[in-house]
C-alpha cells in the first residue's frame, strides 16, 4: 500500500517545550487514522506541522508523497483540513465562503466544482442557512460548513482535528457517516480525537499519542487484543456441575461474589458457545452472560498509565490493571 | 452619606490601578500641545484679540480635558451595569438622586486632576498667570462642565447597558466644544459656525473660563457660562436622572 | 508571483469584511469628519494669514488633511481586522488554501487600499459638495492614487504587528497614534506656519509630504516637486511596512 502520510523523526520544540518528539508515522493511502490522546499530547502540533502550518523544528514529513516544508504548496493542494478549532468568518454566508475557497484552490469558474459545493452544503443540511452569515450558526452548523470547506476540492488526504468536539450527538453522528462515505470513497482520514469511542468505530488503524511519544499504534482489534484477553462473566446456578473444573479449560477462572463467575478467555476466538454447551451438558444454568472485552481504554492505561479524560494529572494515576 | 460613600467608590479605582488614569492625563495635554503648535500663529492675526496663543488656547485644554474625563465617567457607569452592580446600588435604599450625583462628583474630581495637568504645562509653556480668584472660577465652571458630560456619560451608559460605547458618550461632548471659539475668537470662526457658536452653550462657558486668562473676569464675561452651564445641568442631568428613575421600568 | 485572481477575491472579501462592521467605519469617514467640521469651521481666520496658500480656504486646506486622517485610520483599520481574522483562526483556513501567505497578505493590503479610497470618494464629495474644486480629473486622481497607496502603506505597519502579536491591543494603539503622527504633519496647517519645535518634526515626518500631494489638488499648487516628494515619503512608508510584513510573515511561519 503506499503512503498518504510519512514522518520521520519530526520533533517540534516550544522553547524549552518538546511538543512533538522524534516522532515517525505511517498512513496508507485510504486509510483512516485516528491519532488518540489527552489535551495537550501533541495531536495538534502533529496536525499543524503536517498540514504546513508549522514548521518542524527538525526531522521530516511528506503528505500526498510531497514535503511539507519544501512543497508547501503541493501539499495544500491535495489536503483538506478542519482545524480543532472553527475557522470561519463570522460575518460571511456558506455561499460566500465556498465561493472564496473554490476561487482559492482555483476553481473559480469551475462549475461542476460550484455544484458539488451545493451538494456539499445540501448533504451537510445547511442549505437553509446558505445564506445567512455564520454568525448565527449553531456549533453543530458550523462544524458541519467546515468539513464542506474541507471537501469542496476533493482532497486526496483529509485532516480533521477533534472534528466532533462539543458536538451534540445527531451532529457528531452526521460527521461519522461523512467520514465513513469518504473511507469508502478512497479518501485518506486523518483524524486526531479525545474520544476513544470515536476512532473504534471508524479508524483502521490508531495511534495514541501521549507527551509528545508514539506510544502504541496498530488496528483498534489488534490494540485491545494486545492489552488483555476477552472476558466472559457468567451468573451460573451450578447443580451438580463443577463449573469451576470446566471453565478452567478455557482459561482463569476468577469467582466474583454470589453466582457470579468470570473467565479470562485464553484464546482470543473462544467458541463462547461451545462454554455454554459444556455447563448445560454437566448439568448446571447459565443465567447470564457478558463477554467483555478491552476497550481503547483500557490500551490508554495500559500503555500510559492513566485515564485519558484528565490525563496529566497526578491524582488520575492507575496502577496498571489491564496488562496482559 | 450615601453620596459621599458612593463617590468614595467611584473614585476607589485610582488608587487600586493608579495607571489606568494616564490615558486621561496624556491624551488631553497631548492635545493641548499639538493644537498649540499647529494654530500657534493665529495670534499675529490682528483681530484676534489676545497677547498669546497659549493663553488663548489653555481655557480650551482645561475644559476638553473635563469634557473627555467627565463623560468618561460613563463607561465606569457601564461596567456596573454590565457586572449588575448597578442592579445592587439601585436596590440600596437611598435617593435616586445619590446615584447621579455621586457620578458627577466623583467625574470632576477625577477630572481635577487631568486639568491641573494641563494648567500646569500651560503655564510652563508661558501662558498668562490669571488672578486667584479668576483661577478659581475657571477651575469651578470647568468642573461643572466635567459633571455635566458625566450626565451625559452616565445617559448613554444607561441606555445603551454597555460600557463599550465610549466614543458615543465622548464624541458629542467633543463636538459641542470644538463648534464654538474653541481654536480662535468668534470673529474669525467661518462664517457658518458663527451662529452656531452663539447658541451653542458650551462656547460660553469656554469664553467665561478664558477670560481670567486673555484678560480679566468680570460679570459681563462670567454670565453667560454661568447660565449655560444651569442650562446644561438642568438638560443634561434631567436626562440621565430620568434614565436613573426608569432603570427598573 | 501570487496569482492576482485570487488576491482581488482575498480582497474583496476583506473590503466586505470592513463595510460589514459599521464600528470598522467610524474612525475613517465619522472621526475625520469631526476634525474637518473643528478645523475648516474653528480656524478659518488662518486663511488670512501671510504665507498661507494664496487664493484658498481653510475648508479646502482641511480637506487634504482630513483624506490623510481618514487613509491613516484606514490602516489601522486593516490591522484591526486583520486580528479578528487570526483570533477566529480564519487567517488559518486561508493558509491551508494553496493560495500563498504573502497573497493571504496582499489580498488583505488592497483591501485596505479599497477602504482608503472610500475614505477619499467620501472627502471628495464632500468637497465638492461644500464649494471645493480640485484640479482637474488628474487632480482628483493623485489624491484618490496617494489615499488608497498611504492606506495600504501604513496597513501593511499595522497588519505586520498583527500577524507578529495576534493581539488587538497592540494594534489599536494606533488608533491615537494614527492622530498624533497625523497632527505632527503639515497635515492641519502649512508647515512654515507651524511653530517651532513642531515644523521641525513636521519636517521630518514623512506624512507632511504625503499630506503636501493630498493638499495640493484642493488648494492648487500641484507640482512635479509635490508629487515626487509625496512618491518618496510613501516609498518610505511601504518600505518599511513591507519589511515588518516579510519579517512577521517569516515568524508566523516558523513559531506557528
Amino acid at each position: 500500500m503506499s503512503k498518504a502520510i510519512e514522518a520521520r523523526g519530526l520533533t517540534r520544540r516550544f522553547g524549552e517545550v518538546e511538543a512533538v518528539s522524534n516522532l515517525d508515522l505511517d498512513v496508507g493511502t485510504g486509510e483512516v487514522f485516528a491519532f488518540l490522546g489527552p489535551n495537550g499530547a501533541g495531536k495538534t502540533t502533529t496536525v499543524r506541522m503536517l498540514v504546513t502550518l508549522l514548521k518542524p523544528t527538525s526531522g521530516s514529513a511528506t503528505v500526498a508523497g510531497y514535503d511539507v516544508v519544501t512543497q508547501a504548496g503541493q501539499v495544500r493542494r491535495a489536503i483538506g483540513v478542519t482545524l480543532q478549532e472553527l475557522s470561519l468568518d463570522p460575518m460571511m454566508t456558506a455561499t460566500e465562503l465556498v465561493a472564496l475557497h473554490l476561487s482559492l484552490h482555483g476553481l473559480g469558474r469551475d462549475k461542476e466544482a460550484a455544484e458539488r459545493g451545493k451538494e456539499l452544503i445540501a448533504e451537510l443540511g445547511l442549505t437553509e442557512a446558505a445564506e445567512r452569515r455564520v454568525m448565527t450558526y449553531s456549533v453543530g452548523m458550523r462544524r458541519r460548513l467546515d468539513l464542506a470547506l474541507a471537501l469542496i476540492h476533493r482532497p486526496q488526504v483529509l485532516f480533521l482535528d477533534e472534528p466532533t468536539t462539543g458536538l451534540d450527538p445527531s451532529s457528531r453522528l452526521v460527521i461519522w457517516d461523512r467520514i465513513r462515505e469518504l473511507h469508502a470513497a478512497g479518501t485518506t482520514v486523518f483524524l486526531t480525537t479525545q474520544y476513544l469511542e470515536e476512532a473504534d468505530q471508524l479508524a483502521d488503524r490508531v495511534s495514541i499519542i501521549d507527551q509528545g511519544r508514539i506510544v502504541a499504534e496498530g488496528a483498534p482489534e489488534a490494540l485491545k487484543t494486545e492489552v488483555g484477553k476477552p472476558r466472559l462473566d457468567l451468573r451460573v446456578e451450578s447443580g451438580p456441575a463443577d463449573v469451576d473444573s470446566i471453565l478452567s479449560g478455557y482459561g482463569q477462572v476468577v469467582r466474583g461474589g454470589g453466582d457470579l463467575v468470570s473467565v479470562s478467555l485464553a484464546d482470543e476466538q473462544s467458541d463462547v458457545t461451545a462454554i455454554i454447551k459444556a455447563l448445560a451438558d454437566a448439568g448446571a444454568t447459565v443465567r447470564s452472560l457478558d463477554l467483555v472485552r478491552p476497550s481503547l481504554e483500557d490500551v490508554f492505561i495500559a500503555k500510559t498509565g492513566r485515564r485519558l479524560e484528565g490525563a496529566g494529572k497526578d491524582a488520575d494515576q492507575l496502577s496498571v490493571i489491564a496488562g496482559g | 452619606m450615601a453620596v459621599v460613600a458612593l463617590t468614595r467608590r467611584a473614585l476607589g479605582d485610582i488608587r487600586r490601578a493608579p495607571a489606568g488614569v494616564i490615558p486621561d492625563l496624556i491624551a488631553p495635554t497631548f492635545l493641548f500641545v499639538a493644537i498649540v503648535g499647529m494654530f500657534g500663529r493665529l495670534a499675529e492675526l490682528s483681530n484676534f484679540g489676545a497677547e498669546d496663543y497659549v493663553s488663548f488656547l489653555l481655557p480650551l485644554g482645561m475644559v476638553q480635558a473635563a469634557g473627555l474625563v467627565g463623560s468618561g465617567a460613563g463607561v465606569n457607569v457601564g461596567r456596573d451595569v454590565e457586572t449588575s452592580f448597578f442592579d445592587r446600588v439601585y436596590l440600596l435604599p437611598i435617593g435616586r438622586g445619590a446615584v447621579l450625583l455621586s457620578t458627577a462628583v466623583s467625574a470632576a474630581a477625577r477630572a481635577l486632576l487631568s486639568v491641573l495637568v494641563v494648567l500646569v504645562v500651560g503655564l510652563a509653556m508661558g501662558s498668562r498667570v490669571p488672578s486667584i480668584g479668576g483661577l478659581l472660577l475657571a477651575l469651578a465652571l470647568t468642573l461643572g462642565f466635567a459633571a455635566v458630560a458625566a450626565c451625559w456619560g452616565v445617559a448613554v451608559a444607561l441606555g445603551t447597558r454597555s460600557s463599550s460605547a465610549a466614543p458615543m458618550m465622548q464624541a458629542p461632548i467633543i463636538l459641542l466644544l470644538i463648534l464654538g471659539p474653541a481654536f480662535a475668537p468668534r470673529e474669525l470662526l467661518a462664517g457658518w459656525l458663527q451662529p452656531v457658536a452663539t447658541v451653542n452653550p458650551v462656547g460660553h462657558i469656554l469664553e467665561a473660563v478664558r477670560a481670567p486668562f486673555v484678560g480679566s473676569a468680570t460679570w459681563d464675561t462670567t454670565w453667560p457660562g454661568l447660565l449655560s452651564l444651569a442650562i446644561l445641568a438642568v438638560l443634561l442631568g434631567g436626562l440621565a436622572q430620568l434614565r436613573v428613575r426608569r432603570w427598573s421600568l | 508571483m501570487a496569482n492576482l485572481g485570487q488576491v482581488a477575491v482575498l480582497s474583496g472579501r476583506a473590503t466586505r469584511q470592513s463595510l460589514r462592521n459599521p464600528q470598522f467605519l467610524a474612525p475613517v469617514l465619522v472621526l475625520p469628519t469631526l476634525f474637518l467640521i473643528a478645523y475648516a469651521g474653528g480656524v478659518a481666520g488662518g486663511a488670512n494669514l501671510p504665507g498661507f496658500p494664496a487664493g484658498a480656504g481653510m475648508f479646502e486646506f482641511q480637506l487634504g488633511g482630513d483624506m490623510l486622517l481618514s487613509a491613516m485610520m484606514a490602516g489601522v483599520i486593516g490591522g484591526v481586522t486583520q486580528v479578528v481574522d487570526i483570533q477566529s483562526k480564519f487567517f488559518d483556513r486561508l493558509l491551508l488554501t494553496p493560495t500563498s501567505a504573502s497573497a493571504v497578505v496582499f489580498g488583505r493590503l488592497v483591501g485596505i487600499g479599497m477602504l482608503g479610497l472610500l475614505g477619499g470618494v467620501f472627502f471628495t464629495v464632500i468637497g465638492l459638495v461644500f464649494g471645493g474644486r480640485p484640479a482637474g480629473v488628474g487632480g482628483v486622481l493623485m489624491m484618490l492614487l496617494l489615499q488608497v497607496l498611504t492606506a495600504m502603506g501604513f496597513g501593511a505597519v499595522t497588519v505586520a504587528i498583527a500577524l507578529r502579536t495576534g493581539e488587538g491591543n497592540a494594534v489599536q494603539i494606533f488608533l491615537p497614534l494614527g492622530i498624533v503622527l497625523t497632527m505632527f504633519s503639515s497635515a492641519f496647517f502649512p508647515r512654515h506656519l507651524l511653530l517651532s519645535p513642531l515644523d521641525t518634526v513636521a519636517a521630518y515626518n514623512p506624512l507632511s509630504y504625503i499630506a503636501d500631494g493630498l493638499h495640493a489638488p484642493w488648494i492648487g499648487g500641484l507640482t512635479a516637486t509635490v508629487a515626487w516628494r509625496a512618491v518618496l515619503a510613501l516609498a518610505v512608508i511601504w518600505l518599511v511596512g513591507g519589511l515588518l510584513c516579510a519579517r512577521a510573515l517569516k515568524h508566523r511561519a516558523e513559531a506557528g
